[in-house]
């Protein structure tokens, strides 16, 4: 599974969204990503990348998009 | 039905628990009222004709502190502490927090004025604080007081807007289940507003339970 397949299905399966629903999506444009999708979504992410994020990560990963950014830090590339 | 008034420096308010909106008294002129009945489907035309309007529908949650199958220390993930002299900074969350909150806005039109009178009262209130800190900054509190001789109520709790999406209040919350199971009370209890979706999730989540749905009404203007 490459990264970005691996990113995806963390949305997916942290948030309970469709694959579909991903792409740029942001935070609280759908009801599941509310504070306690958030927190499933950052589980499912740590998990997926082996990773434990700051909690400035936390506050900051607001979008699919910039979550992308913000992996990059852990030297987690999606593409 | 329970009733009493409680004098604030510029206004007074009558607040009355009943059975049924039959117990009710029509609402008088010179008082503000906050009143809470069980749901009923009539509720509202009763109340409409006595001089009330509808203002929430609250539920009821519960968390069985002696369910062991949720990792709650997993779930905190911000610095949850005890609260110490931090009341300035408590307050200055909490009266900005709860806009449309039935608890404090007791008028059919924004009042912010009592809505703040109300809320200053209920924090000196608060004598089982904690906080959430990030980088040293108070971002959220949560106030847990004794209920009844076995369980616990979160009286109230709020979050800076900022911190809302980043975990501080599933932290806070996890953090009280914790402290209420190590405190050694059976059950944690709330109530809130049937509109607030995000944090019925967030007791979902904390395997609360949902029940007794009660609908608050004030006096129509």
């Amino acid at each position: 599974m490459t990264n970005l397949e691996k990113y995806r299905n963390a949305f997916v399966e942290g948030l309970g969204v469709s694959e579909d629903q991903v792409d740029g999506l942001t935070f609280q444009a759908v009801p599941e990503w509310d504070s306690v999708g958030h927190m499933g979504l950052i589980a499912a992410l740590e998990e997926a990348f082996d990773i434990i994020f700051d909690t400035d990560d936390i506050v900051d990963f607001s979008s699919f998009d910039k979550g992308k950014d913000i992996l990059k830090k852990y030297d987690v590339v999606i593409e | 039905m329970n009733s009493k008034i409680i004098e604030y420096p510029s206004f007074s308010i009558c607040l009355i628990e009943a059975a049924s909106a039959d117990e009710i008294p029509e609402a008088s002129a010179d008082k503000l009222y906050r009143i809470e009945i069980p749901y009923h489907r009539d509720n509202i035309n009763t109340m409409i004709k006595k001089g009330y309007l509808f203002a929430d529908r609250t539920i009821g949650v519960t968390v069985n502190l002696r369910n062991d199958s949720i990792e709650y220390k997993k779930m905190i993930r911000f610095d949850i502490r005890p609260a110490c002299a931090e009341e300035d900074d408590i307050l200055r969350i909490a009266l900005t927090s709860f806009p449309f909150d039935s608890r404090f806005h007791v008028r059919p039109v924004q009042d912010d004025n009592i809505a703040s009178e109300i809320i200053c009262s209920w924090v000196d209130n608060m004598s089982g604080t904690y906080v959430c800190v990030h980088k040293g900054q108070i971002v959220g509190f949560l106030d847990l007081e004794p209920y009844g001789d076995r369980d616990c109520f979160v009286w109230l709790a709020a979050v800076k807007e900022r911190y809302r999406a980043a975990g501080a209040a599933v932290s806070m919350y996890a953090k009280a289940v914790l402290v209420a199971k190590e405190k050694g009370y059976e059950k944690l209890h709330g109530r809130i507003s049937s509109g607030n979706t995000a944090v019925m999730n967030l007791y979902a989540s904390l395997g609360g339970t949902f029940s007794e749905p009660w609908d608050v009404f004030v006096r129509n203007e």
